[in-house]
């Protein structure tokens, strides 16, 4: 998986590319706990993931946990694939998706 | 990694009907559910994050026996995996009401008192959806029901009383379903959710919590490194240099 970082002040975006699951997760917490701290707007570019499984899936939940609390966060460029997840998992409507 | 998302798959493609009634609750149980950190502010996720981890652990341990269960037992078994904690997050008044069936003695103080929440939740769960099933949209009672016994059943519940655990318990004219093995399940996967690589290192910071019981017990926790399913048995991977947190997990 790659992750393509844009940080401009309190604002961190995030693109993602290739698959999001139980090797690559650990990639993603890194980076968020390096970089999280004082964001205030979050936002995830998915436009290139390819399967989110469930340990990727807890990731984007905890982002949102801590995002709910100090700011907001949003999922952008949800393809097929990974949108068929958060709806049949029921966890679309907790993360905050723009279509 | 194909188990991934099995049981959720598995139901929306058989009974599309009820895995929307299920999807509709995962934001209700999350509410509900969010209302423990009043009782445990410093406790490990138990919301969205760990319905994710019991369902992930139930998809493991199923594995190919996933072909031998009907959408009902599909239905419950995710429906248990939301709820199954909803009592730790029952109200000051529903606590007394539920104390007061359950007849337990009134907690000293709130300390008493939210030990009183956790050593009880999984009959608070019980009463809390016996009061409140109407809002979660069950298909029936009986849907309920079922629910509600899977729950009570996750935490020191006799699962052999065939009398309050049926193997075959009639959600539907002909349909059943199999009330120890989905409490079994589920009372296995929460066991089993213990690994520190479940807990996403963002969210939690040791040093923050205020009580010396609570450090330690979260870095016996975190001293957890994996929990290993093999087909024949559950290997847990464990290491610390504390010799008080490797006391507490001597065998």
């Amino acid at each position: 998986m790659t992750i393509t970082k844009n940080q401009n002040g309190s604002h961190l975006d995030l693109a993602l590319a290739g698959r999001l699951d139980t090797t690559t997760a650990p990639q993603l917490e890194a980076e968020l706990k390096q970089s999280i701290n004082g964001v205030t707007e979050l936002t995830l570019d998915l436009a290139g993931l390819e399967y989110l499984s469930s340990a990727g899936l807890r990731v984007l939940l905890s982002a949102q946990k801590v995002m709910n609390k100090q700011g907001s966060m949003v999922i952008k460029n949800v393809n097929e694939t990974i949108n068929e997840i958060f709806e049949v998992t029921g966890f679309a409507d907790i993360l905050t998706i723009e279509s | 990694m194909e188990q991934d998302y099995g049981i959720e798959r598995r139901l929306a493609r058989c009974a599309p009907e009820l895995h929307s009634r299920y999807r509709d609750c995962v934001v209700i149980s999350q509410k509900m559910l969010s209302r423990y950190e009043n009782y445990f502010p410093d406790f490990t996720d138990h919301t969205v994050l760990h319905s994710l981890d019991i369902l992930e652990l139930c998809n493991q341990l199923i594995g190919s026996q996933i072909e031998k269960l009907t959408a009902e037992d599909l239905y419950v078994l995710l429906m248990g995996a939301l709820f199954h904690d909803v009592g730790m997050g029952v109200s000051a008044s529903d606590f007394e009401q539920f104390r007061e069936v359950l007849g337990f003695p009134e907690p000293a103080d709130d300390n008493a008192r939210a030990w009183a929440v956790r050593d009880h939740h999984q009959e608070l769960s019980g009463l809390y959806l016996e009061k409140y099933w109407r809002l979660l949209d069950f298909p029936n009672e009986a849907y309920a029901k079922a629910v509600i016994q899977v729950c009570r059943g996750h935490r020191k519940t006799d699962l052999l009383d065939e009398k309050n655990y049926p193997p075959r318990f009639e959600v539907e004219p002909g349909k059943t379903v199999s009330l120890p093995y989905l409490a079994a399940l589920l009372c296995l996967a929460d066991e089993l959710d213990i690994s520190a690589e479940r807990n996403v290192s963002f969210l939690y910071d040791v040093e923050k919590m205020p009580s010396a019981r609570d450090r330690r017990e979260f870095r016996k926790h975190m001293a957890i490194r994996r929990v290993e399913l093999t087909p024949d048995r559950v290997v847990v991977h464990a290491w610390t240099e504390d010799p008080e947190i490797r006391g507490g997990y001597k065998m």
